[in-house]
């Protein structure tokens, strides 16, 4: 193992060998903050050989150079500098992502007055529509993953911060696969093009990430030019539809039964409406829409990013995450309490900021610490190593949230004391914490231990920063007791002879069906169905509570209903069932036709047939 | 009733799965194998030596062994633990395909198994349950902490016994109390009042009219034989696709190798007396009851191990008669009763610990008793003696389906409400639940219509480490000490 002080005095370490140790390092949540801690004592300013292309387009004309110098900053007082000096440093890496990103992270410059008109239309949000727009937004997201008893807690996250930009611009249900494609793609693009592309080469990441943009930007500029005036029938019926999806969100009720969103307008509608025109605006259409389009791309990877990393780091042992459940808990409770809640989140934050890097380039030589960066350098700023120093390089877990986190998410705009501006800060923080809150309160919540190791599958990040999975458990049973089963089988051929066979054995055999499956008590509905010509015969039930735990009685009780149906069916199992309940538990599992993206919708979802049974028992049976 | 005709193969069984040592401590080892060849010899050893208990032995054996300074032993083995004594794949397939729970191992199953999240997780467990660690179990029984050492020390001077490695650190439980008769665990709670009996095992019901239950099938706890519902999973042995020859040694499949054997899950629950005291005397003020009414509308017994009788508001005058011999003396209060005579819960509520785990003659759904032989020890003083130190239950539960049972009692009764009786609390198991929602409540019906409800839980235990534990047979422990290469 290649020590630190080894590495920095180049001992012995060829360029290329240098980046993927580095790399290694950077990939490595406790390996990082070492670095940074040893960094902040040895090295402030690291120059290391990349691996990426100096051209900033495929269209440039300059020629490539590769194994060009990059910077690495990781003191506070240095990327403070890089970030508030916009004479000497310009975020133009952003430039090979097109499409807005001009509008990250930035403090001062030429866009400032992008930026201002931005904020105004954000800062004009109440915290409570915002909360609002934040639970509705959950409640969408989570539809889907909530069904499974395991879940994907970054997809829930990217969803959620999804729904919510959705909501908030005013973008149509139909335009969230849309959005979906193009907030992947140029996540990974910004990820890549931030760090990733210093060590790695996928050439193909940036084309997508700016076609996902293009095609994002073309649908913001089209719902801009939409909400201002409709030209012909086509536009009238699709704003007629967004209506209609927007009397849905304005109908949104809390749990308190408010309607908090009654007179919501979602931002592209009011841009669109209150410019008038782009005149009055001041800005081209276009540009309006690059401005949309850089504040989404600049939330949702954050949002997922910070949500993923405030539960990982919960999960670091028993206390923080019962504490976190706990300050969870009190949230839900009072509806205001989320302060405390808030606080955790900022402390796994430091430890990990969501952007945890930001790239820069020089515009002049610059001096670091006795040090020279020359003009048209690379500069990484790695806040992580600038959040790790207020704590002296501790890794405890400490809550709250201090001035100098300004590096985690900017302070609002005008707010004294924070060294970087974010405009975006007041939307996504309470977005973060109300979907952090879900997530603890789910019941059973637990991570998924790999069956070898017995380890905990943790937040799995490419290149040290960008989230793509953390798998997490919870009892889905609790909030939705009801399955559904639907076994396919084939009926054998000749067909028309089999399956007039099996709708006999069904009508002799259907009161001894009947029994039985009153007799189980735990089967709500049930019903056979041929399909595609009578050559598949499906089984339809909704049974309560988890096939496992009761598929044996199931198999030994209500099998033998099977052996007779069995002889018609293709493949079927070895017979009878009784004999052979292993073999036909494995026979229903293969045939189960799960359903379309595994949703499933119960109206008395906590409701088993046994609990109806027990209500009704005296005027029914 | 004419007594069931004895179990045949008894002496090939281990005897901690069938019937308890009447003793006062145990000590576990959880180990893990470092040598498999040496672990083997180990093995081979023990078995030479005669030290692993069979269910033929009776007292005056036990007794007998004492007096030579072996305590009684039985030995089981994780799922990962006869792979590293490389007893041969298509014995491991077999169980891949019988005894999911046991393969995959307690640890990835503990969240929607076991209802062990929170502080319970399975990634916060105690080192020496970590599945790359434990291997084997092995567990002995004596009268006092000087056997157990010296029994220790015998055993580590076997042959083999370095192929081991975690004997430095014993997992020891003690009763509280020396009186034999009046054991109770911490919480206060009376224990080893009853437990399973099984058909050719135990004598059968002690009157035709006791409400006892009945006997169980032997293959509700021994593999090989058919189950109450009269089925034997493990008698057609169909170990999947055959093994392919090009990767794989071939070895044919003794179905004997299963039979006689159990399961066996070792849990570690710590349990919090301050706070279940707490929580006590905080609802014995609110409702203006005594303590000891809260205890055992909580457990569903009185402190003296009586069953709580509908409409009663205190333990009554008469203690029951309390013994720990076998065939159990007959007592209503005790072990006869089915709560056919409580419909209501108005003495035994459906949430109390007690109807959870074993509902009798409740309308469970589906209706299927799953017993489990209950093998455990407190660990740790008495609360009134040291309450600043750690104390629980080392837990050591046999059967013959982890899934189907141990599983089953945790996740489905008491994680969650039973189906089928009509409790309309929504609060976990009041002694063991994972109370992650301090609002649920626990309804305690009274006369008339009139409820108490209990709200507030906390999780009143913390499991420290749970292990999945197959205990073979005999003569199935020849097989794994021969199995794998010969000792260099």
């Amino acid at each position: 193992m290649v020590e630190f002080r080894d590495f920095l005095l180049a001992k012995d370490i060829r360029p290329y060998e240098a980046n993927r140790i580095l790399l290694r390092w950077l990939s490595d949540d406790a390996k990082r903050a070492e670095l940074y801690k040893h960094l902040a004592s040895h090295c402030p300013l690291l120059k290391f050989q990349s691996r990426a292309d100096t051209r900033r387009r495929w269209t440039d004309d300059t020629d490539s150079v590769f194994h060009q110098d990059v910077y690495l900053l990781s003191k506070s007082e240095h990327i403070v500098r890089a970030l508030t000096e916009p004479a000497n440093f310009s975020n133009a890496p952003y430039e090979a992502l097109g499409s807005g990103t001009f509008m990250l992270a930035l403090d001062g410059g030429d866009h400032q007055p992008q930026r201002d008109f931005a904020d105004a239309y954000l800062r004009s949000l109440k915290p409570a529509t915002i909360a609002a727009l934040a639970e509705a937004a959950f409640f969408a997201a989570a539809v889907l993953p909530l069904k499974q008893r395991q879940f994907d807690l970054v997809e829930l996250a990217e969803q959620a911060a999804l729904r919510f930009m959705g909501f908030l611009f005013g973008f149509a249900q139909a335009d969230h696969t849309l959005l979906e494609s193009s907030m992947r793609a140029a996540y990974l693009g910004l990820n890549y093009q931030i760090l990733g592309r210093h060590f790695v080469t996928e050439p193909g990441i940036l084309p997508e990430a700016e076609k996902g943009m293009g095609a994002l930007l073309q649908k913001a500029a089209h719902l801009l030019d939409l909400y201002r005036a409709q030209i012909g029938r086509e536009q009238a019926d699709e704003l007629e539809s967004i209506d209609a999806e927007l009397k849905d969100i304005r109908g949104y009720r809390n749990r308190s039964g408010e309607r908090p969103l009654a007179d919501f307008a979602p931002l592209l509608r009011r841009i669109a409406t209150q410019s008038g025109s782009d005149a009055a605006s001041g800005y081209s259409g276009t540009e309006l829409a690059v401005v949309v389009v850089g504040l989404i791309t600049g939330t949702i990877g954050n949002v997922q990013a910070s949500v993923a990393i405030a539960i990982n780091e919960f999960f670091r042992d028993s206390k923080t995450f019962e504490q976190a459940r706990e300050a969870a808990g009190k949230a839900w409770l009072d509806g205001a309490g989320a302060e405390e809640l808030e606080a955790l989140v900022w402390g796994a934050l430091r430890l990990n900021p969501p952007v945890a890097f930001l790239p820069r380039k020089t515009i002049s030589n610059v001096n670091i610490d006795g040090r020279a960066i020359p003009a048209g350098s690379t500069v990484i700023l790695g806040m992580g190593g600038a959040t790790l120093e207020a704590s002296n390089y501790s890794t405890q877990f400490l809550p709250g949230r201090k001035p100098h986190d300004s590096l985690i998410f900017g302070g609002a705009p005008g707010a004294p004391g924070y060294a970087h501006q974010c405009i975006g800060q007041h939307l996504a923080m309470p977005l973060i914490t109300h979907i952090v809150r879900q997530v603890l309160l789910l019941p059973g919540l637990a991570q998924c231990l790999d069956p070898l190791s017995g380890e905990p599958l943790r937040l799995e990040k490419l290149w040290g920063f960008n989230c793509r999975k953390y798998p997490l458990q919870f009892n889905r049973f609790e909030i939705l007791r009801q399955s559904p089963l639907n076994v396919v089988m084939r009926v054998k051929t000749p067909v028309s002879v089999h399956a007039e066979e099996l709708k006999k054995v069904i009508k002799y055999g259907a009161p001894r069906i009947e029994k039985k499956l009153r007799d189980a008590r735990h089967v709500h509905f049930a019903w056979f169905e041929f399909i595609e010509n009578d050559t598949k015969l499906v089984l339809h039930t909704v049974y309560d509570r988890d096939f496992d735990a009761y598929i044996e009685h199931f198999a030994l009780e209500i099998g033998s209903l099977f052996d007779r149906l069995f002889e018609h069916i293709q493949d079927a199992p070895p017979l009878p069932v009784k004999k052979y309940p292993k073999e036909f538990i494995d026979t229903i599992r293969r045939y189960d036709a799960p359903p379309v993206g595994g949703y499933f919708f119960s109206a008395y979802s906590r409701v088993e047939v046994a609990m109806i049974a027990n209500a009704f028992r005296e005027e029914g049976e | 009733m004419t007594a069931a005709a004895e179990f045949k193969q008894k002496a090939d069984v281990q005897r901690l799965v069938t019937y308890a040592y009447d003793q006062n401590c145990s000590r576990h080892f959880v180990l893990e194998v470092k040598h498999a060849a040496n672990a083997r010899a180990f093995l081979a050893g023990l078995l030479d030596l005669g030290l692993i208990t069979g269910a033929s032995a009776d007292s005056a054996d036990v007794a007998a062994r004492k007096s030579r300074g072996c305590c009684p032993a039985n030995i089981g083995f994780t799922y990962r633990g006869l792979q590293k004594l490389q007893l041969p794949l298509p014995y491991l397939l077999v169980f891949r395909e019988k005894a999911a729970a046991f393969a995959e191992g307690a640890g990835p199953r503990a969240a929607q198994r076991l209802a062990d999240t929170g502080a319970s997780a399975a990634e916060w467990w105690d080192a020496c349950f970590r599945p790359d660690r434990a291997h084997v179990l092995l567990s002995f029984y004596a009268d006092g902490q000087g056997e157990l050492e010296g029994f220790t020390l015998a055993l580590r001077q076997i042959p083999g016994a370095d192929g081991l490695d975690g004997w430095g650190a014993a997992l020891d439980g003690c009763h509280l109390g020396a009186d034999k008769d009046r054991r109770t665990v911490h919480f206060g709670l009376r224990d080893g009042i009853s437990n399973p009996r099984i058909n050719g095992f135990h004598a059968g019901k002690p009157e035709a009219q006791s409400k006892q239950p009945d006997p169980h099938a032997a293959g509700e706890f021994v593999l090989g034989y058919p189950n109450d519902k009269e089925f034997n999973p493990w008698l057609l042995l169909n170990p999947g696709p055959a093994p392919n020859p090009w990767l794989l040694p071939t070895a044919r499949i003794d179905a004997a190798f299963f039979r006689n054997g159990s399961f066996a899950a070792l849990r570690k629950i710590e349990q919090d007396e301050a706070e279940f005291r707490k929580f006590v005397s905080a609802w014995a003020t609110r409702l203006g009851v005594g303590e000891e009414y809260v205890r055992a509308k909580l457990a569903g017994r009185w402190d003296d191990g009586s069953v709580v009788r509908p409409d009663e508001e205190a333990a009554p005058a008469q203690a029951p008669a309390y013994a720990q011999e076998a065939p159990p003396k007959q007592d209503e209060r005790l072990n006869d009763f089915d709560f056919s005579d409580d419909p209501q819960g108005r003495g035994c509520p459906f949430g109390a610990h007690i109807r959870r785990m074993n509902p009798r003659a409740d309308g469970i759904v589906p209706f299927r008793r799953r017993p489990l032989m209950r093998r455990g020890m407190p660990y740790g003083p008495r609360f009134d003696a040291a309450p600043e130190q750690k104390r629980g239950l080392l837990g050591l539960f046999f059967c013959a389906s982890l899934e189907d049972q141990f599983e089953h009692l945790l996740a489905q009764w008491g994680d969650a409400n039973p189906m089928g009786p009509d409790n309309c609390g929504n609060a976990k198991d009041p002694l063991i639940g994972r109370h992650e929602d301090a609002h649920t409540v626990f309804d305690i019906p009274l006369r008339g219509e009139r409820l108490r409800q209990l709200d507030g839980f906390r999780p009143f235990t913390t499991t420290r480490g749970t292990l999945y534990a197959f205990y073979p047979g005999l003569s199935a422990l020849r097989t794994i000490a021969s199995s794998g290469a010969p000792v260099r």
